[in-house]
């Protein structure tokens, strides 16, 4: 399935208008992050979470070839551990967040981002035969406060005006030290 | 300007994150767990219960530690071999602190996450097993403990489990399993599956076997282990070890069905459910049933190894505590107990006994003629050693055809039972 929505993705992108994207005083890219959270869900081996993200950003020439490039992101993860079949946790995260960033314009655009954001979780308890529950008290939601710093690599084609920029995350979620490490390729597009 | 409003922003939220602090607890824990829920008599089948329980002997929740057990999250553990649930380890490097997640309503212990749930479950296994102790088994904890450096098991919980030989060593992941490491006093509780149901970890029958391992090498072989002693490593050994521990289970939770309720799935090979060979109170077969060769497509009566000799172990010990107790000679509570006073002493007799001629030089790996002679001196030693009230019982369970019969336990080698002058 992820591989599906990964194909399907990098063949969109050769239908990119061709727009600006660095080198200009004020532009906006959109686009699209392949991201895994790296997550301590079994007792030493971990697991890899796929987690898509949605992002827009904006471009504000600080001093040229320095960029100061704010954003907001949005992602969704349904991916379970593996759990037994009588008995689960099932976990779905919702994440908005927002954020700013520094980009170097060069042949490559590495970048340091700072971000903060919510996590509205959803818990759902999963039981079957021949476990029975008598109440549950274990589903329910959350909300919890992100906190992130993320650096990148840019590989900008087509002029910059498209940039794909692997990408690595350190995290901090409020009240879950599961995952501290996600790390992706971001693809994003300029107008 | 933006860049001091983003900053702010994101100075903001460090602050109130830093201002959530997570509730506390305190002795005596309540949480919920997955808890086992009886017996159905018709079918022999566990039921089990997620609910509210309160933990006897956890003394810190957060470090998951308490008076006789401790468990740790992960870590790392090299195995020389793995005989079924018994361990043979080689390097161990410790587990991290359990980070368990949870949320606390009206003071009860509410798990965020499986993982978190998995692990308390498995703590409250253990923690009923202790409370139950002296009741089930008629022994303490300071008695079990005796020999050890501490009166506290430590449990690894999903580890990384590295294989071990002379030439190589590779990472492997190991699931559908639970077992207990007599050189070191663990438990482990291997890494769950999709493929399991009730999860072995939280499951009352499985973690009371792996108890049942530990009271064998407590007090058949006082707590020693020596990688030496073929007794440790002899195949029948391990089956009546196997057996003792599926006893032991039983005695927990009357079930004898101790596998269907995690593991309820086909053997490719031949297609017999896997849990059906170490249902000991309804699937039966004898031990010359065992030895038989199978014919064709034909299913083995018992495709388990030495587990075939501990389900006929089990069985009889089940089929002879039935008896007295159908008989008024002994009450079902006092049989337990009445067993493991008679561990003591059983292998001091069998290495006085002169082992044959054409027995293997080291300890056997698999089913051989020398399986016959170690059945019968480990019988003869347990059933003189039992209440004299009982061994007539016990006597006419191990020697009937559909237990060992003469062929597991051969008049040859008996000691008791209608042994030759």
């Amino acid at each position: 399935m992820n591989s599906v929505i990964l194909l399907i993705f990098l063949c969109t992108q050769i239908f990119f208008l061709r727009f600006p994207h660095a080198n200009a005083s004020e532009n906006f890219a959109v686009g699209i992050n392949t991201l895994w959270q790296v997550r301590r869900d079994y007792g030493e081996n971990p697991f890899f979470r796929y987690t898509p993200e949605l992002f827009a950003q904006t471009y504000f020439d600080l001093s040229s070839p320095v960029f100061l490039r704010p954003g907001l992101r949005i992602s969704y993860a349904w991916e379970q551990p593996e759990m037994p079949q009588s008995l689960g946790v099932l976990e779905t995260d919702f994440v908005a967040c927002a954020e700013v960033g520094l980009v170097y314009d060069w042949f490559i655009v590495p970048s340091f981002t700072f971000g903060t954001g919510i996590n509205f979780r959803t818990t759902k308890l999963s039981v079957k035969a021949p476990i029975d529950a008598d109440s549950d008290k274990i589903s329910g939601s959350e909300r919890l406060m992100l906190t992130y710093a993320q650096i990148g690599i840019g590989i900008p084609i087509e002029n910059g005006r498209v940039l794909i920029e692997p990408m690595l995350r350190f995290q901090r979620l409020e009240l879950d030290d599961r995952s501290w490490l996600s790390f992706g390729v971001e693809t994003s597009a300029g107008f | 300007m933006k860049t001091k409003a983003c900053l702010l922003i994101l100075c903001g939220a460090i602050f109130i994150s830093a201002c959530r602090k997570a509730e506390k607890a305190s002795f005596p824990y309540t949480a919920q767990v997955l808890a086992f829920a009886g017996v159905d008599a018709a079918t022999d089948a566990a039921n089990f219960k997620l609910t509210t329980k309160t933990f006897s002997t956890l003394r810190n929740l957060d470090g998951l530690d308490g008076d006789h057990l401790k468990i740790t999250r992960g870590g790392e553990l090299a195995i020389k071999q793995i005989n079924g649930s018994l361990i043979d380890p080689g390097s161990f490097k410790a587990g991290q602190s359990p980070s368990l997640r949870y949320k606390i309503s009206n003071g009860v212990v509410i798990p965020k996450d499986y993982t978190t749930l998995a692990m308390l479950s498995a703590y409250f296994q253990f923690d009923t097993v202790f409370t139950e102790l002296q009741q089930r088994l008629g022994i303490t904890a300071t008695d079990l403990f005796k020999g050890q450096s501490s009166e506290k098991f430590e449990t690894l919980f999903e580890p990384k489990i590295t294989l071990e030989s002379d030439l190589s060593s590779v990472d492997a992941i190991i699931k559908l399993n639970a077992a207990f490491v007599p050189k070191d006093w663990q438990f482990i509780l291997f890494r769950r599956s999709a493929v399991e149901h009730v999860p072995l970890a939280a499951n009352l029958q499985v973690v009371a076997h792996e108890f049942g391992h530990a009271v064998f090498q407590r007090y058949v072989f006082d707590s020693k282990w020596d990688e030496n002693d073929r007794f440790q490593q002899e195949y029948a050994m391990r089956g009546l070890n196997e057996g003792l521990a599926d006893f032991i289970s039983y005695t927990y939770t009357g079930s004898g069905d101790i596998l269907r309720a995690s593991m309820n799935f086909k053997n490719p090979a031949h297609g017999a459910n896997i849990a059906d060979y170490r249902s000991f109170k309804k699937y039966r077969f004898s031990f010359a049933e065992y030895l038989s060769p199978t014919v064709g497509d034909e299913q083995p009566k018992c495709d388990g190894e030495f587990y075939c000799i501990g389900s006929i172990f089990a069985r009889g010990l089940y089929d002879a505590a039935e008896n007295l107790v159908n008989s008024n000679i002994l009450a079902r509570e006092q049989f337990a107990p009445a067993l493991i006073a008679a561990l003591p002493g059983i292998l001091d007799e069998m290495k006085n006994q002169p082992i044959p001629d054409n027995a293997p030089v080291e300890a056997s790996d698999s089913k051989g003629e020398f399986d016959k002679w170690v059945i019968a001196q480990f019988l003869n030693g347990l059933i003189k050693r039992m209440p004299a009230t009982t061994q007539n019982v016990l006597c006419e369970t191990f020697t009937a055809e559909s237990s060992f019969g003469s062929t597991g336990f051969p008049t040859d080698f008996r000691l008791v039972c209608g042994a030759q002058p």
